[in-house]
């Protein structure tokens, strides 16, 4: 396991390199340059600027400094926003994305894994019905119709929610609060049951619980001190939700029908025991393997809802700075997006390991 | 064009023409006694308002460092932070006294000196000298400061030669190279010029004199450009490119920068140390970079800003009937650019038969809307004292008949023709309607192209085209800044036209001082573009549109969209947006 994960981490900056390479190549061949606009600056402008930026030198050493500053952390200037480099402007748009990717992330699990387990377990009952077609709706409507629909309800019409505005504010005190129930409850138990029946196995399911408990307070926290975070993470979180809600129902339906769940029926467990301790497990591996790159995907923000709340993230940065040829933040960007990919597809790949005892690292 | 927009927009267009004479000296030291207070709007009702003014400026500034703007967005964000030696007037764009107290202006339109006022002071409390002038000037004329707009200063005396003999030191110098030596200009036979030969010059702490090169009449205008306003010399030197972070940045403006959140908001307070800060009324000015116009246009309408700059052009009918929407000229001109190098565009008929048969007014009620003004010149409306130039009209019969004339009767012969259009809806639409326009009044067909902004920059600087798209910003509100450009191979000229007349006539502008003669010159250089040789085909000028609350007192419509914050104040509670 342990060489796996050393093999996996030697192989990603080569991975980045292949990247990073390829895009430059493709950014450079692209028609105009970062200094061309339709009022045209005279020719001793456009050199100077080239001389400025390095761009007068021949392409491969251009490509052999950008991969020299890449190593020691720099990831050159914008030649767009002249102000800051392009580190400033990852560093200060990683944080916005992230806050929005981590809300819709843990919504659409919230959200997805209730409603995908439910479905399954009370297979083609009303609440099965309903929720399977909130989940197409979901997925098939692309957020750039659900972003202004729910603008125009919640902002324009009842005025509950304001449309822009991007804030961090957050309060411990729920967060506190629940660390403080749970300990309690865990202490009561340990005093019920005394010394020596305290089991290692029921700890670690109930430190699951605390942290799944803990990230959802966390989150509607969040919301609830923020509210112009509401309607951008439940904009970005729907599609997810319905994507997550259908892989589980499909993954858990697949499973009760399987031997080993219907030995622990047999054995007579509670149905919530078998569902939530074994069922559970093997019907959460079609979301794990999607969860990878769709966090990767949130983490790296959506052109789309970036652009319908005007969250301050990096989603945008990538298309503009494409368009306005602003060559190092885009490759940036490529370099930042491909990072987080290859990182949360490892993780994914461990989590297997763990979650399916079939699978082993060799 | 609906009646109530046409009326507002001739409303507007009179408005600075009203205003502008006579209320204000130009120059002498009657300027020291100006009555700032009939700046401001009267009443004492905003006393009663939090005076916290939230606006969008529709995108994130490239920069603020102002050698380094090119953009409104920026120029807006400038006349809060920094101070040029003049102002404009908010809404005849006047020259007013700025960072300089007063001037004179001598030796035939060509020499300029300011004198600075004594209380003029940087927001760390330093003073500011002719000497900050000099040296930020200095600064943006020197090639690896990287300024796009350098041309700025060309009207001054050497600023040109200055500029092109230093030419930018390459970022990564090798080793052992020789620091770099300027290639000498090919058309330039003179020694070497050092600072010393551009025409600025410090006499004392509080008095520079300009020298210009010829008597350049919009010279204070310029003076007022962001590219002109000073930096404060210490700051720069001691952090480099990153001395505008909200943490470091001195200005000289009204305003101070607070708070800079990029792509969400950048926050200022007044200015304490600036020369007129109790007539400052805002507490606070907060402007977001909502680049989204119809997100912006939501904003507005939930409440969340008091001023919008733009309206999405699918909205335009939601909008025209919302009580805050507003529509004034903008200095800017839409047209056409003709390949003059290429078959059949050589040939000036078909030229003139291709611009004839466009219904410019039909296009500007039909697709565009907002009422943007037919145009017949290339000269955007609003400059003060200069004639619309009335050219070519709308005529079809003629234009096929000028078409037969050049041998392609009923477009019988007619090469394959192609419009280059950068990919938007709006160019879209407007290019289809002219197709269709020629296809019905000359009976030509005509192919759209359209392409991604840099491919359409590409080929259009290539002349890989035989119509393109084309619009121009004017940079400061004289003829000079649309007209120039077709001088013989100048860098935005794109259409092979050249002409020894025209070329003497706008060089001839140049050199008159009096201004009555110099538009007339203007007009006749104008005439020769738009209606006699015709490299470009005119199409429509230019409007602001957008929507501000009438809370907002101070405010006023110009055609250059640049709004001094200082005279701006809030009376009445934060709208509703019903």
């Amino acid at each position: 396991m342990g060489r796996y994960v050393l093999r996996r981490l030697v192989w990603m900056p080569l991975v980045l390199l292949i990247l990073v390479t390829v895009s430059f190549i493709l950014i450079r061949i692209a028609p105009g340059g970062p200094f061309s606009s339709e009022r045209q600056a005279s020719p001793e402008v456009i050199a100077n600027l080239n001389a400025k930026y390095g761009l007068d030198a021949h392409p491969v050493v251009q490509y052999g400094r950008y991969i020299g500053g890449l190593v020691q952390g720099d990831l050159g200037p914008s030649f767009k926003f002249k102000d800051r480099d392009v580190n400033q402007i990852l560093a200060t748009g990683i944080g916005p994305t992230a806050v929005l990717g981590g809300l819709a992330t843990i919504l659409a699990l919230a959200i997805g894994l209730t409603a995908g387990t439910i479905g399954a377990v009370r297979q083609n009952s009303v609440f099965d019905y309903a929720s399977m077609s909130v989940a197409t709706f979901g997925m098939s409507v692309p957020n750039f119709v659900t972003g202004p629909l729910l603008v125009l309800a919640f902002s324009l019409t009842w005025k509950w929610l304001p449309v822009t505005g991007f804030s961090t504010d957050f309060s411990w005190l729920p967060f506190l609060a629940i660390v403080g129930l749970f300990a309690a409850w865990r202490v009561a138990e340990w005093v019920k049951l005394g010394p020596g029946r305290i089991r290692m196995g029921r700890e670690i399911g109930a430190a699951w619980l605390a942290a799944l408990l803990l990230a959802t307070t966390a989150a509607l926290t969040l919301l609830v001190k923020n509210p112009s975070l509401i309607l951008p993470s439940v904009t970005l979180a729907l599609p997810f939700a319905s994507r997550i809600a259908r892989l589980m129902r499909a993954g858990m339906l697949e499973v009760v029908n399987q031997d080993y769940v219907r030995t622990a029926r047999a054995k007579g467990l509670a149905e919530t025991t078998v569902v939530l301790r074994h069922a559970l497990k093997g019907g959460i591996l079609p979301v794990v393997s999607y969860l990878g790159p769709a966090v990767a995907g949130v983490l790296t923000g959506s052109l789309v809802v970036e652009k319908i709340f005007n969250i301050p993230g990096i989603g945008r940065e990538f298309v503009e700075a494409a368009l306005s040829r602003d060559y190092f933040l885009v490759l940036g960007v490529v370099v930042l997006d491909g990072a987080l990919l290859v990182g949360f597809n490892l993780i994914v790949d461990v989590a297997y390991g763990f979650l399916d005892p079939r699978i082993r690292f060799d | 064009m609906r009646p109530i927009v046409t009326a507002l927009l001739l409303a507007a267009l009179a408005a600075p023409l009203l205003a502008g004479s006579g209320d204000f000296p130009t120059e002498g030291e009657d300027l020291k006694q100006i009555d700032w207070t009939k700046l401001y709007p009267s009443g004492d009702g905003w006393k009663k308002t939090e005076q916290v003014f939230v606006w969008n400026n529709e995108a994130e500034p490239e920069t603020l460092d102002p050698a380094l703007m090119t953009g409104t967005t920026e120029h807006n964000l400038a006349l809060c932070l920094f101070e040029g030696l003049t102002t404009h007037h908010p809404a005849t764009l006047q020259p007013l006294p700025g960072a300089a107290e007063w001037w004179e202006i001598g030796g035939g339109g060509l020499v300029y000196t300011f004198h600075l006022r004594k209380d003029g002071k940087w927001s760390n409390g330093d003073p500011v000298t002719a000497e900050d002038f000099r040296w930020s000037w200095q600064r943006a004329l020197t090639p690896s400061t990287g300024s796009k707009y350098a041309e700025m200063f060309f009207p001054i005396k050497g600023a040109q030669r200055f500029f092109e003999w230093h030419p930018a030191e390459p970022a990564f110098p090798a080793r052992g190279d020789e620091p770099a030596v300027a290639a000498k200009p090919a058309y330039d036979d003179g020694p070497r010029p050092s600072w010393k030969d551009v025409g600025v010059e410090v006499v004392d702490p509080l008095t520079l004199r300009v020298t210009l090169r010829a008597p350049t009449a919009y010279f204070l205008e310029l003076a007022a450009f962001e590219t002109l306003m000073p930096v404060h010399r210490a700051t720069v030197e001691k952090h480099g490119d990153k001395w505008t972070s909200a943490r470091t940045l001195v200005g000289n403006g009204p305003f101070a920068l607070d708070v800079w959140k990029p792509r969400d908001r950048i926050e200022m307070v007044p200015n304490p140390s600036w020369w007129n800060r109790k007539m400052i009324r805002l507490a606070r000015v907060v402007v977001r970079a909502i680049d989204d116009q119809n997100t912006s246009l939501s904003e507005y309408l939930s409440g969340g800003v008091d001023w919008i700059r733009s309206i999405p052009a699918r909205r335009i009918d939601e909008a025209q009937v919302h009580p805050d929407y507003y529509v004034s000229p903008y200095l800017g001109s839409y047209f056409f650019r003709f390949n003059i190098t290429r078959k059949p565009f050589d040939d000036v008929r078909v030229r003139k038969a291709f611009t004839m048969a466009i219904d410019k007014k039909d296009i500007c009620e039909r697709v565009l809307k907002a009422g943007q003004i037919p145009a017949s010149g290339v000269v955007a409306l609003g400059i003060h004292g200069y004639p619309e130039l009335k050219g070519l009209t709308y005529e079809p019969v003629k234009a096929r008949a000028l078409l037969a004339e050049a041998g392609f009767p009923e477009g019988k012969g007619l090469p394959e023709v192609e419009v280059l259009y950068n990919t938007q809806e709006s160019h879209k639409a407007v290019c289809e309607s002219m197709v269709d326009m020629w296809k019905t009044n000359l009976g030509v067909k005509v192919q759209l192209k359209n392409c991604e902004w840099q491919v359409y920059l590409k080929d259009t600087h290539e002349m890989q085209y035989q119509v393109a798209r084309a619009g121009w910003i004017g940079d400061y509100a004289d003829p000079n800044t649309f007209l120039d450009m077709w001088v013989t191979d100048r860098g935005n000229n794109n259409t092979g036209w050249s002409s020894k007349k025209y070329d003497a006539l706008i060089e001839q502008a140049a050199m008159e001082p009096d201004h009555a003669k110099r538009f007339a010159i203007f007009q006749e250089a104008e005439r020769m573009v738009c209606v006699e040789d015709l490299p470009i085909l005119p199409l429509y000028y230019y409007v602001n549109q957008g929507m501000l609350r009438p809370r907002v007192k101070g405010w006023f419509e110009n055609v250059r969209d640049l709004h001094p914050l200082q005279y701006v104040c809030l009376d009445g509670p934060p709208g509703s947006g019903k």
